[in-house]
Order: C-alpha cells, then sequence, then structure tokens
C-alpha cells in the first residue's frame, strides 16, 4: 500500500529534518572484475565483464571497461572454446582473467525445460464495434479477454525455477491492430509467493514479476491461471483478407537457474521489497547482493526455454462472423 | 545531638506475604522486643525515634487480632500514636510539630541535629533503599530499579520506560537510538527473558519499539540480572528482567491521572473490604486522536481520493490479591497489551478501496497462592497463561470498466504458553536460604498462516500457505541456596534443569550457577559468577524495530539449543557513610549454537521452512563494566563507563569469517544525575555516549546484469565485510524537571537536548549536480515533551 508507505515516509521525514549530511568515508578498497552471463540452451554464450568502482566517483561510474581480458569456458569440466552451444544439463564453468585482477569464476549448470503439460485458452468477447463505410469492406473493433490455464507437470526431486514470459504476434498487415491486453499478475498468486505479508501491506506488488518456484507443487501438475484482460482487435480494411486474423500469444515457460532466480529477487527485493527503505535510516541491515561469481561481483545464469504460439484467428472469425450474422452481412 | 534508633528489617519486597493479624502474649516488656515479634510476623517496619520509646514497657495480649487493635490496646496509655503507612508504623508523640525525611540505608546510622531540631523534632519519616549494597550480596552484575528511579530517567516523549531506564547501566546498549531494544553483554535483543511477574512476555514494544509494554505507573519494582543469573531463572542467554506490577494498597481508595503528548494513563487501587484489594493501571496513546485533523487536511487537498488511518496502543495491568488467612494470600492478575493500526483508502467514486489492518501484542493472565508453612518455609504456586499475537491484513478491491478484481493477504502468527509452577523459600538456617521449585510449560508456536485470495470477476483463487504449529513441553527445576558461610564469605549455589521436547525430539539443559564472594572489610568486596544459560526459542526478526510480522520459533531441525557460559568477576566498594558506591566487573561470556539469518536469507520464499533461511553459529563477548554510583542524599545518580568486544562467527554469513556484532560499542559511557532540588521539585538529567554502532557499509558498485529487459542497468552495490564500519560516537544528553503542586506534578522533558545529530546509517545518494556522494543519516533531533499527572 504506496499510501501506508507514504505515511511512514512522511513521519520519518518529520523525524529527519535535516539529517542527511555528505561525507566521504575513509575506507580502503580494491577493485574486483565483475562477470554477467546469461546462458541459454542452444545458443552461444555471451560473457561480459567489467570492473567494480567506487559509488562516488564518478569517472570511474562512467567507465568501468577492463582491457585484455580472457574468458575461459568449461562445459561438464572441458574447455571450450568461444563457439560451443550450452545444452540443458550442461555444467557450465566461466573464468575471466585480466592482468591486475583476481580471476573471476562463476559456475551454473543449464536447467532442463519442463514444457507447459496442457494449455487451455478461453477467449471472451467484452465488446464490438462494426461500421459501414462506403468503399470499405471491412471495418471491425472488438475488445476481449483471454483467460489460459497453463498446467506445469514438475519435475520431482529436484528444485526448479521458473519464469513465464509473454508477447504477443500479429501479421504485417497494417491494416489490422491486435494487442493481447494488460497481464493480471494479481490474477496468479504464484507470482506473489515470495512478497510477504507486511511487505504487501506496505505496498510492495509482484507487478513484473515471472519468476517462481516449484516449492509449492514440488513433483506435482500445477495450474497456472493467466488472464489478460482488454485485448483489443481492429481492422480497418478494404478488402478482407483473412490472414489478417492470423494473431495472438507466444507463452513462454523457462526453467532458470537458482542464480538467475536470485537475482531476480534481489533486484525485486531492491525495488520492491522494504529492506532497503529500512537500511536506509539504520532500522534494518543493508541488503546484501546476491552474485554467484569469486569476486562477488557479478550473476552468470542460465536458462532453458519452450515456447508456444496461441493462435487467436479462430476466436476472431467466430466474432466477426457473429458480427456479420447480425448485421446481415454475406460472410 | 539526638541518637535515633530505627528499628528496620530487611528489604520490604512483598507486602502479600506479610500477615497482618498478630498474636502476641506480652508483659512489661521493651516495646523495642516487642516491635521485633510484631514485625516478624506482619512484615511491618517500625520507624520511630528512641526518645519516644526509652524506658517504655508495654503490656499485650492478642490472639489473631488486628495489627491495628493491637497496636492502639498497647498505647492507650502512653501519649504516642502510631500511622500504619503501607509497609511501616509511624511512631510519634500526640502533639505534632514537624516532619523530617531521614533515607536509610541499611543499618543504623546516626543523624545529626542541632539543638533547635531536638526540641522540635517530633516525625520522622524513613525511606528505607530498596536495593541492597553490593558488598554486602553474592551477585555480580544484580540490579534493582524501583518505580521512582524509573520515573527519574528522562525519556523519549516523556514515557517513563524500565528498559530505556536499563540502557543507562553499564553493559547494556540501547541499539537503535530511540527504541526499546536492549542488548546485554554483546547479546541479541531475543537473548532477554522479560517477565511479568515472573511470566514471561514475547512482545515488549509499542509502536515499533518506540515505547517499552512496561506501564510504569504500574510497577512496584523490577529485578535485573545480567552476570549472576539466579536459579529460578534460565531461557535465555543474556539478561532476565523480572517487573514486578504493583499490589492495591488497603489503605484506602487512591489514584492518578496522567495526560501526555503521547498518551495518557489512568492508575486506580484501593481495598476491597478488610482483605482484599486492588490495582488497575490502563495507559492509551493519542496518537489517532492527534491524527485526525492532519488526515482532514490531507483529504481536503487529495480530491475524490479519501484516507483514514488510524493507530494506537493500550496496556491494562490490574491485579487482584486477597488474604485467607495470616498465612495465606493469592492474588489473580491479567494484562492485556497490543497495538493496532488500521488504514483505508477509498475513492469517491467507488472504483478503488483498500483497506489495511495490524494488530499484534501480549495478554497474560495469571493466578497465584502464597503461603507459608512454618516461619521458616513458605511458597507461592502458580499457574499462568501467555499469548503473543500478530495478525496482518490488507484487502483491495479495484473496479476495471465493471469487471470487479480483489485481492487479500491475511496472516497470523501466534504463541501459547500455558504455565505451572511452584517456588518455594525455605530459611534453612541463620546464614542458609533454599530456594527451589519446578515448573511445567506447554508451548505452542504458530509462526505463520497466510491466506491469499485473488478474485477476478466470478473468478476466485484462495492459496492458503502456512507453517504448521508447533506443539512443545517444558519442564523446569532449579535449586539454589545462598550460603552465608561467616562474616567475610558468601556463596550462591544453584542449579537449573530444563528438558524441551518437540518434534519428537529431547533437548536437555543442565545450568549451573555459582557466585561467590568475599567481603574484605565493611567497605571492600570482591566476588566471582559463573553462569550458564540455555535457549529453545528465538525471534526472527527482519529490522531493528519491534513489528507484527516478528516470529517467535523454537528450536526444531537442524538446530540446536543455544547456551552461553559466562564467567565474570568484580571488585565493590562502598563509602564509610553508604553513599558512593563504586563498583568494576569484568566478564567473559562464550555463546553457542546461536541463530541467526543467512547473508542471502531474503531469497527464500518469506514462507519456507526457516531452516532454509537461517544458520547456525557461536558468539564472544568479553568486556569491563566500571560504574560510580550516589546512592542516597537529594543529589544522587551514577556515571557508568563499559570497555567491551563483542563478535559472531556463522557458517553461511560473512562467508564463515568472524565479524563485529552490530552493537560491538567499545567505550560506553552512561551518566545519570537526578537532583532533588526540593520537595516539590526535581531535575533528571541522562547523558549517554557510546562507540558507534558497526555498520555494513558497501562503498563499491558492480554493474548489475539486466537479463529480463524490464530494468535499466542497475548499479549493484559490492558485497563486503559484515560489520566492517564503525558510525561515528554516538552521544545524547536527556533532560527533565519535575514539578508538584498540590494536586499532583507536572513532568517536563526534552530528549536530545543539544539536538546532537547522532548518524544512525550511511546511505548512497547523489548531491545537487547529481553526482553521487554518501550521506550520514540520523534520525531523532532535540524533542520536548511535558506531561500531568493528577494524584488523588
Amino acid at each position: 500500500m504506496d499510501f501506508l508507505r507514504n505515511i511512514t515516509a512522511a513521519l520519518l521525514a518529520l523525524a529527519l529534518t535535516s539529517c542527511y549530511e555528505e561525507f566521504s568515508p575513509k575506507i580502503d578498497t580494491t577493485p574486483v572484475l565483475c562477470m554477467n552471463s546469461l546462458i541459454t540452451a542452444g545458443q552461444p554464450i555471451e560473457v561480459e565483464l567489467s570492473r567494480t568502482w567506487v559509488y562516488n566517483d564518478p569517472t570511474s561510474q562512467n567507465d568501468h571497461s577492463v582491457k585484455n581480458a580472457d574468458v575461459h569456458i568449461y562445459a561438464n569440466g572441458e574447455l571450450r572454446d568461444n563457439t560451443y552451444i550450452p545444452q540443458q544439463g550442461d555444467r557450465i564453468r566461466l573464468v575471466a582473467e585480466c592482468p591486475g585482477y583476481e580471476p573471476a569464476e562463476a559456475e551454473v549448470t543449464v536447467p532442463y525445460a519442463v514444457p507447459f503439460s496442457s494449455i487451455d485458452c478461453k477467449p471472451v468477447l467484452l465488446s464490438r464495434w462494426t461500421m459501414d463505410v462506403p468503399g470499405w469492406d471491412f471495418v471491425e473493433q472488438m475488445s476481449f479477454n483471454t483467460y489460459f490455464t497453463l498446467c506445469i507437470s514438475d519435475v520431482p526431486d529436484r528444485t526448479d525455477y521458473y519464469r513465464f514470459t509473454f508477447e504477443e504476434f500479429d501479421n504485417d498487415n497494417e491494416a489490422t491492430d491486435f494487442h493481447i491486453g494488460s497481464f493480471e499478475y494479481e490474477s496468479e498468486p504464484i507470482f506473489s509467493e515470495h512478497i510477504g505479508a507486511f511487505e504487501v501491506v506496505m505496498g510492495s506488488t509482484a507487478w513484473n514479476f515471472q519468476f517462481f518456484t516449484d516449492r509449492q507443487f514440488s513433483g506435482k501438475d500445477y495450474k497456472m491461471h493467466i488472464n489478460f484482460m482488454f485485448g483489443a482487435f481492429a481492422a480497418n480494411m478494404t478488402e478482407f483478407d483473412d490472414s489478417a486474423l492470423d494473431c495472438g500469444y507466444i507463452l513462454t515457460l523457462s526453467t532458470v537457474s537458482e542464480s538467475f532466480y536470485n537475482w531476480e529477487i534481489y533486484r525485486w527485493q531492491v525495488s520492491e521489497g522494504i529492506g532497503n527503505d529500512m537500511s536506509d535510516v539504520g532500522l534494518s541491515d543493508p541488503l546484501i547482493s546476491y552474485s554467484n561469481v569469486s569476486t562477488g561481483a557479478g550473476v552468470v545464469a542460465a536458462q532453458a526455454c519452450t515456447s508456444y504460439r496461441i493462435n487467436m484467428a479462430d476466436f476472431l472469425k467466430s466474432c466477426l462472423k457473429e458480427s456479420n450474422q447480425q448485421n446481415n452481412k454475406p460472410e | 545531638m539526638i541518637r535515633i534508633a530505627l528499628l528496620i528489617t530487611a528489604i520490604c519486597i512483598s507486602i502479600t506475604a506479610a500477615a497482618r493479624k498478630v498474636t502476641i502474649d506480652a508483659t512489661d516488656r521493651p516495646a523495642a522486643e516487642v516491635f521485633g515479634e510484631i514485625m516478624s510476623q506482619t512484615g511491618k517496619n517500625f520507624v520511630y525515634s528512641s526518645d519516644i520509646l526509652k524506658d517504655v514497657k508495654v503490656t499485650v495480649k492478642a490472639k489473631n487480632r488486628p495489627l491495628k487493635h493491637v497496636l492502639s490496646d498497647m498505647f492507650r496509655d502512653t501519649d504516642i500514636t502510631f500511622k500504619i503507612r503501607k509497609n511501616d508504623v509511624v511512631l510519634k508523640r500526640r502533639k505534632s510539630r514537624r516532619r523530617t525525611m531521614v533515607e536509610v540505608l541499611h543499618g543504623t546510622p546516626d543523624i545529626p541535629l542541632s539543638k533547635t531540631d531536638k526540641n522540635m523534632l517530633d516525625e520522622i519519616i524513613v525511606v528505607s533503599r530498596l536495593e541492597a549494597p553490593a558488598v554486602e550480596t553474592a551477585e555480580v552484575g544484580a540490579k534493582k530499579l524501583t518505580e521512582k528511579e524509573i520515573k527519574n530517567t528522562p525519556v523519549l516523549f516523556g514515557e517513563n520506560d524500565v528498559i530505556k531506564a536499563l540502557h543507562l547501566q553499564p553493559g547494556v546498549t540501547e541499539g537503535s537510538e530511540g527504541m526499546a531494544g536492549m542488548h546485554v553483554h554483546g547479546g541479541g535483543a531475543d537473548e532477554n527473558m522479560y517477565m511479568l511477574d515472573n511470566v514471561p512476555l514475547y512482545q515488549i514494544n509499542h509502536f515499533a519499539g518506540l515505547f517499552s509494554a512496561f506501564n510504569a505507573d504500574a510497577i512496584r519494582y523490577i529485578d535485573f540480572f545480567k552476570s549472576s543469573i539466579p536459579a529460578k531463572y534460565d531461557g535465555r542467554l543474556s539478561s532476565f528482567l523480572d517487573v514486578r506490577t504493583k499490589n492495591g494498597t488497603t489503605e484506602g481508595f487512591r489514584g492518578s491521572a496522567k495526560l501526555g503528548l503521547t498518551s495518557g494513563a489512568l492508575n486506580l487501587e484501593g481495598p476491597i473490604g478488610g482483605k482484599t484489594s486492588y490495582s488497575v493501571a490502563l495507559r492509551r496513546s493519542w496518537y489517532d486522536v492527534l491524527s485526525v485533523p492532519l488526515l482532514a487536511l490531507v483529504n481536503s487537498q487529495n480530491g475524490s481520493e479519501k484516507i483514514n488511518f488510524h493507530y494506537y496502543f493500550t496496556d491494562l495491568n490490574a491485579k487482584i490479591n486477597h488474604r485467607f488467612t495470616d498465612r495465606t494470600s493469592a492474588y489473580a492478575s491479567i494484562y492485556f497489551g497490543n497495538d493496532r493500526l488500521k488504514t483505508a483508502n477509498k475513492d469517491s467514486d467507488g472504483d478503488y478501496e483498500e483497506n489495511v489492518g495490524l494488530h499484534w501484542g501480549n495478554f497474560v493472565a495469571q493466578a497465584g497462592v502464597n503461603h507459608r508453612f512454618t516461619s521458616a518455609m513458605t511458597a507461592e504456586f502458580t499457574a499462568a497463561y501467555t499469548r503473543f499475537f500478530s495478525s496482518l491484513s490488507n484487502q483491495e478491491t479495484f473496479i476495471d470498466r465493471g469487471i470487479r478484481e480483489y485481492s487479500e493477504i491475511k496472516t497470523k502468527n501466534n504463541v501459547n504458553d500455558w504455565i505451572a509452577r511452584a517456588d518455594f523459600d525455605w530459611q534453612a538456617a541463620d546464614n542458609s536460604r533454599v530456594r527451589f521449585g519446578a515448573g511445567y510449560t506447554i508451548h505452542s508456536f504458530m509462526p505463520s498462516t497466510t491466506q491469499r485470495t485473488n478474485s477476478y470477476a466470478d473468478e476466485t483463487i484462495i492459496v492458503r500457505d502456512s507453517t504448521r504449529t508447533y506443539h512443545a513441553g517444558e519442564i523446569n527445576a532449579y535449586i539454589e541456596d545462598d550460603w552465608k558461610i561467616n562474616d567475610h564469605w558468601r556463596a550462591n549455589a544453584g542449579l537449573h534443569g530444563s528438558f524441551f521436547h518437540i518434534d519428537g525430539k529431547n533437548h536437555f539443559g543442565i545450568s549451573p550457577r555459582l557466585s561467590v564472594s568475599y567481603r574484605l572489610d565493611e567497605r571492600w568486596a570482591f566476588k566471582g559468577a559463573f553462569s550458564r544459560t540455555t535457549q529453545y526459542v528465538h525471534q526472527l526478526s527482519q529490522s531493528y524495530l519491534a513489528l507484527p510480522t516478528d516470529q517467535w520459533i523454537p528450536i526444531t531441525g537442524k538446530f540446536k539449543p543455544q547456551t552461553a557460559n559466562k564467567v565474570s568477576v568484580g571488585a565493590y566498594w562502598q563509602s564509610a557513610d553508604r553513599k558512593f558506591e563504586i563498583s568494576a566487573e569484568a566478564y567473559y561470556k562464550d555463546m553457542r549454537n546461536l541463530i541467526d539469518y543467512c547473508d542471502e536469507y531474503y531469497l527464500r520464499p518469506p514462507l519456507e521452512m526457516w531452516d532454509t533461511r537461517l544458520t547456525s553459529g557461536k558468539g564472544s563477548a568479553k568486556g569491563i563494566d566500571i560504574k560510580l554510583e550516589k546512592v542516597a542524599g537529594r543529589f544522587t545518580g551514577h556515571i557508568a563507563y563499559s570497555l567491551a568486544w563483542a563478535d559472531r562467527t556463522f557458517k553461511e554469513k560473512n562467508g564463515g569469517h568472524t565479524y563485529p556484532a552490530r552493537f560491538d560499542n567499545r567505550h560506553t559511557i552512561n551518566i545519570l544525575l537526578n537532583w532533588n532540588i526540593s520537595s516539590k521539585v526535581s531535575l533528571n538529567a541522562a547523558w549517554t555516549g557510546h562507540s558507534g554502532n558497526r555498520f555494513t557499509f558497501m562503498p563499491q558498485d558492480w554493474e548489475g546484469p539486466d537479463f529480463t529487459g524490464q530494468y535499466w542497468i542497475a548499479d549493484t552495490p559490492l558485497r563486503t565485510s559484515i560489520n566492517n564500519y564503525q558510525l561515528p560516537f554516538y552521544h545524547r544528553l536527556d533532560l527533565a524537571c519535575s514539578v508538584a503542586n498540590r494536586r499532583g506534578y507536572w513532568t517536563f522533558s526534552i530528549y536530545n537536548a543539544y539536538c546532537h545529530k547522532n548518524v544512525v546509517a550511511i546511505v548512497r545518494d547523489s548531491d545537487k549536480n547529481s553526482r553521487p556522494v554518501f550521506k550520514k543519516v540520523s534520525l531523532l533531533p532535540i524533542i520536548p515533551s511535558v506531561s500531568y499527572t493528577w494524584i488523588f
């Protein structure tokens, strides 16, 4: 509840009148290598290397690149070159070396993909607007909700971390416009499992957070309820073209490495959690950043993805048919 | 010079334990002798000037008669009158002229009076000191605080506070500024046992920790132990705080009402018939009332959005005492303290509504019987129930284009303890006092039960995500002997045994205790002590605040009971006039099986088994506490200095390396001054200064990856060693002034009188040119407050 958070901030502000003061702490620092990589099964490995810098050093903040660095890729214990394509189940170890820095290394296992065991799609037409325009064969607008029930059959005896993503696809016909609508994170509780009650009370939400674990359904089936609200389709065609209806959803279920999940939880805690707010005024320990790289800087993650293309053409066509019947238009 | 003879026995602790009826048969015996006998039966002290009873002999015969009648008979034919005040019987001649207040510090002091005074002197009120001088006891690191001492400590918002009064004692650290938490000799906040009349309280704070749950107006005194722990107590590692509440008076109805800036309090006490008395203390905060105009202003500016906000806390202490016979009395008491927060946020068009409710607190009910089997053996039988509860709820309704979306989260956690206990006190010999007892506690822990409801149009999904309830049984037994070996040596040896059964596992705790003192002479004493303590429950808290989400959980899974072994030695001195005392105590504490969050605890879902979020380790603390105290006179107070070290080592924290504890404050100085300028005006000042708290300061950044494409590239702090940075020296001065009038008294207080900006944290920010900078954060500035207490 942002309001509650605002009140807390207001009360603190009352107590904190003129209570911030700039200073430069005297503390020794040594820069270390930072290594980031997201390894996807079936795709070449890319690694980003940089170095750490002192927060209040604006020069380093703008340029923290490193030169003459080498990265070695080990797959299942064997050194590989940079053309290696990782596979599901591969144990990948990355070692980065750069003169003047301690080596940085990290290991991650590419997870096995877990496909949806069933997909149920239930679109519901909300409204429709048709217009007779001389010279135009087809002018139609409609809005709809789409309810998906996606079943995950979790593999027993292992911990899985999941990511659910979506995007829309449509044809290249400029006469039509398709929007999948807004995704309702609140409609599926699994996206909120990392949020404590107090955080909810303080206004933290699951919005835009796509990750979850199998903690509540380990080794069992779980049906996700995914709602897209107020999707829209509009067509302004001088001549009806059936292919113009070829549009819909691309739903992707990725199994991700623990490091990927942890990094995203950390990111959520920084942006939405209450720990940072409290540590800023000395009321809790600072959030310790997540890293699985030996230097403490960087994240090496992995994922395996399965995507599904849900074509809405049939639904759109049936709506149009109904529309045309009501308007006594020939199909 | 008149020599005042005073006859005051040991400290009066319990009115309930003292018989009021008298059986006596004396014929022409010296009055002082008869008083001694009456005193042993009633517990009353006799206070008089020696010239009143010079060569006075009395004859009295009574069997099980009220004290008042016996005294009336005794002095019928004399010019002596008496008045029974609480625990004292004050004797005086019939013609009253003048009252003199005399402070007695154990023993029989000489009080010089002028010749003029000699003729004027008539009545003497004797005020004894409740706490025995340290040179006379065997304990190390024990402290008894009276209601008066608590009220003489200036505090934030003028809310007298037991725990904040203890912050000024050496070896006790306040933790976060302004908060009522307590860290004793390098221990954690959950390692202190807080008890209300010997019954544990789990939640001891209001307003997220700004105030303690103990209403100072309901307190008679507190016992605080940090080094020598009486065998009676166990269950926490660092300290034991037993808050003793007031018994109602039988001398007639009286009370007080207090009106302060943040809260109000009402206290009533009095007799019910001749054998029963009651005491009620109620305190309630005003924040909800004070926030009304503020909210009205906000809502007037907000347009369509209306906000409601109510927060208050309440304490209720009620106690009733009844005397069945001279030997048997009973009591029953309840305590209910809670915090409640409600907020509501609503659009005028009804499309959006949000309601939040938080409710947490304690309930304690107990009943007990005190019985005197013989003049040497007394016992107390207690049955008690203590409950900690907490609930949070959030409901949100949103109507979008006619479709109703509803989400709700409800969570609860609670602890319920049922306690039965018998405690015995046996004066085995003139020089040996044995205390022993046993108890059984049924624990029930429900760390969290959460229900999430998501509803969209006609579809509703309810998810219940709960930990289960943990039931545990705990048996305790103890015995200790306070043995005065000779004029020089004194020992207190004891043993506390405990058995904790949970989840099919049995845990045993053997906690030996030993304190030995050597009294060189009247002024000097040297002591040594060893104590082991065992803790079966611990608190999970993600912040330094006391929040409703804090959970008490028992030892389960891979974790073992926490233990601490502590060795302490001390040297003690008191001045010849017993007004000054100096003590120096050194300690070393070794703690095992400590439990704390892992570095990355936040990565685990909040309702996952806590084992995955916690790690086990060890800690040590050592230091020296030095205290100079003036205990009597119009000007009293103390100067305390502590030199301390405290560290922790956890396998899954800080890479397994040892790191300093957050409250590893190397130097701490506390000065408390109380000046009774007159009978109506008193001034109190408290200055505290200590090495800054430890802080995990992360000066470097690295470039965080954007794997999802949803965020901008984030600068991420590079982890460092935990508590690697020490914040600047902390210091502040608090002042209070109490001014009495005919009806009551005003209390004016100033927190942080010279408005020192004490640094509590370092944050990342940017300057006016948007360049990244570090900034020091300070919290509480100067805060004045005022209250008025009406006495009736």
